[in-house]
């Protein structure tokens, strides 16, 4: 790794540290620095604000840094398998299938009547279940499909498909019904309790430890499918690893804070651009720093507000993504 | 040395190749022609194991292809394609180095063998002086012979390339065929690369395998030619022959 890098990657890990605890700092009620750093440590501090900061603005920043840094990285993963400069985590249906379990879960279950199972898995065992599903179909169909683009249109397609039958839930769901689910799609970082944090945390972890597992396998795609399978590339684990990694990583932050756009497409640009490499052993840490880094500004930012999460990531992410179409100069050629 | 045993191949029900057997000797540039749409890339593909829809056996070296895992198999046979790679952000010696993947760990970290290897691959395909830049920064030709070099660093008896010269001017081509024909010679690689340019193949190769469908025919140059089949399989059209 190259000495430049290494800067980059330690200031990258100051600015999480500095973020994660103003992250804490913000909310509705005011708490400075010191009373958050004293109540984290065991210092002196009213037992109400160490509630606060422990129970639920700790909880919260640890979700931030989490979202950010798995949406990243399975951005990355998808980018590079894709070859597409355009993917990101959800280019595979995952946030549909997401919507889709939580559109039956909101909207449907009460139209047909089910209780019971779709009643006690909750928005986000729906929504996990929804995306794996979706997965596993596209999974499923592309075992024997060669070319990656036609996988890709697949899963534009099945994801369609599935949206529109959200839509149709939607048409004849009721209002209350209604409202929960679109403000669960626009995402938010604060729903996740701290019980739900150790179902999530072990998801995302897994799917991290498949993504440094994929490092070799992502380095040979850089140079497309063919050439990486003339390299020793076993293609069909390979596919199966990222798809594996990224259904963990996307599909859980998706299951518990509703799909949040764009920081999995834009963020592994700016990795690339920092570091000025295409290394995935040097990118892999890198975008987990960088969305963590961001995905907690944005989360500082949608607080001081009280705006919608998704509305942040987007304003963020859309300048970077244009950036990169804009300057016309592809992942690959 | 590679050899095809009663090997056929086909694209969909059409066969384009079938019982062929032939040996493609070490230290030797072959160059496959053919018409267009005879199955020159299929039977590319094939022999570098990207296709397994053949039948008939492959072997290098006296191990059979088709029961090798791929990594393993890439031990054997490297492949240049026809695809132009230009990855922003990768160096000339990071595309080499991805060669010994089939040599490395799983995160793919090099030893100082590699290192030495990925520098000597550079150096013999002339482009040492290249090492730090990044592909998207070079010309076709110089791109062309990174790939090589990758090749190279594969450290594989066989090294197999499709079209390797479209896209170069005509210098580039020649120098291009004369650097294929260093590994064959120097290096002692069974080198086998597909090209539409006759005048490169007559030139520069040292023996012409023509797919003649459904025959695959494989000898020294001047055996091909001498043979007539040149002249049969690109003759010109009779009218254009008359207006002459």
């Amino acid at each position: 790794m190259r000495k430049q890098q290494t800067v980059i990657f330690i200031l990258l890990s100051f600015a999480a540290v500095a973020l994660f605890v103003a992250d804490m700092a913000t909310g509705g009620v005011d708490i400075p620095f010191s009373k958050v750093v004293a109540a984290l440590s065991g210092g002196e501090c009213p037992e109400a604000t160490a509630k606060i900061v422990i129970n639920i603005r700790l909880v919260k920043a640890i979700v931030a840094l989490v979202a950010g840094a798995a949406l990243t990285v399975s951005g990355l993963e998808m980018q590079t398998l894709f070859r597409n400069p355009l993917a990101g985590p959800y280019v595979l249906g995952i946030s549909s299938g997401a919507s889709l379990g939580v559109a039956l879960f909101l909207l449907g279950a009460p139209l047909l009547g089910i209780s019971g199972f779709m009643a006690s898995i909750g928005i986000a065992g729906a929504a996990w279940i929804g995306s794996a599903l979706v997965l596993a179909v596209i999974a499923f169909v592309g075992r024997r499909i060669t070319d990656i683009m036609v996988i890709l249109i697949l899963g534009i397609m099945f994801s369609s498909g599935v949206s529109a039958v959200v839509q149709v839930l939607q048409y004849l769901s009721h209002e209350d019904a209604l409202k929960a689910f679109v403000i669960w799609t626009m995402g938010s970082l604060g729903d996740v309790s701290s019980s739900q944090l150790w179902v999530a945390l072990p998801s995302v972890a897994l799917g991290l430890v498949l993504a440094v597992a994929a490092i070799k396998p992502l380095n040979l795609l850089l140079l497309g499918e063919e050439y990486a399978r003339s390299m020793g590339l076993d293609l069909s684990r390979s596919r199966g690893l990222l798809f594996a990694s990224t259904t963990l990583l996307a599909g859980t932050v998706t299951a518990f804070c509703g799909p949040i756009g764009f920081i999995g497409m834009a963020l592994p640009h700016v990795a690339r651009m920092l570091f000025s490499d295409a290394d995935h052993r040097v990118l892999i840490p890198g975008c987990m720093l960088v969305g963590a880094d961001v995905m907690l500004a944005c989360d500082i930012v949608s607080k001081f507000f009280t705006l919608p999460v998704n509305s942040i990531t987007a304003l963020v992410g859309i300048p970077v993504v244009v950036w990169v179409v804009v300057r016309n100069k592809p992942l690959t050629a | 040395m590679m050899e095809l045993d009663d090997f056929s191949v086909g694209y969909g029900r059409r066969m384009l190749i079938e019982h062929a057997s032939t040996v493609v000797p070490s230290s030797c540039l072959t160059a496959l022609i053919g018409r267009n749409g005879a199955g020159k890339s299929t039977l590319l593909r094939a022999l570098g194991g990207l296709d397994r829809n053949y039948s008939g056996g492959i072997r290098v070296d006296g191990t059979e292809l088709r029961e090798l895992v791929p990594r393993d198999m890439a031990r054997m046979i490297a492949f240049v394609t026809t695809e132009r790679v230009r990855v922003p952000g990768l160096t000339c010696t990071d595309v080499v180095a991805l060669g010994r993947a089939p040599y490395t760990g799983w995160a793919g970290q090099l030893s100082a063998a590699d290192r030495s290897v990925v520098r000597d691959s550079l150096e013999a395909v002339g482009m040492g002086a290249y090492a730090l830049r990044t592909m998207d920064r070079m010309s076709d030709g110089e791109c062309q012979r990174v790939m090589i070099a990758r090749a190279l660093a594969q450290d594989t008896p066989v090294i197999l390339l499709d079209e390797p010269t479209s896209f170069l001017d005509l210098p580039n081509r020649f120098e291009l065929a004369s650097l294929l024909g260093t590994l064959a010679h120097e290096h002692g690689k069974c080198v086998l690369f597909s090209t539409h340019e006759l005048d490169i193949a007559l030139h520069m190769a040292d023996a012409i395998m023509l797919v003649d469908s459904p025959r695959l025919l494989n000898m020294p140059v001047k055996d091909m030619v001498a043979a007539g089949h040149i002249d049969r399989i690109f003759r010109l059209p009779d009218w254009m022959r008359a207006a002459l």
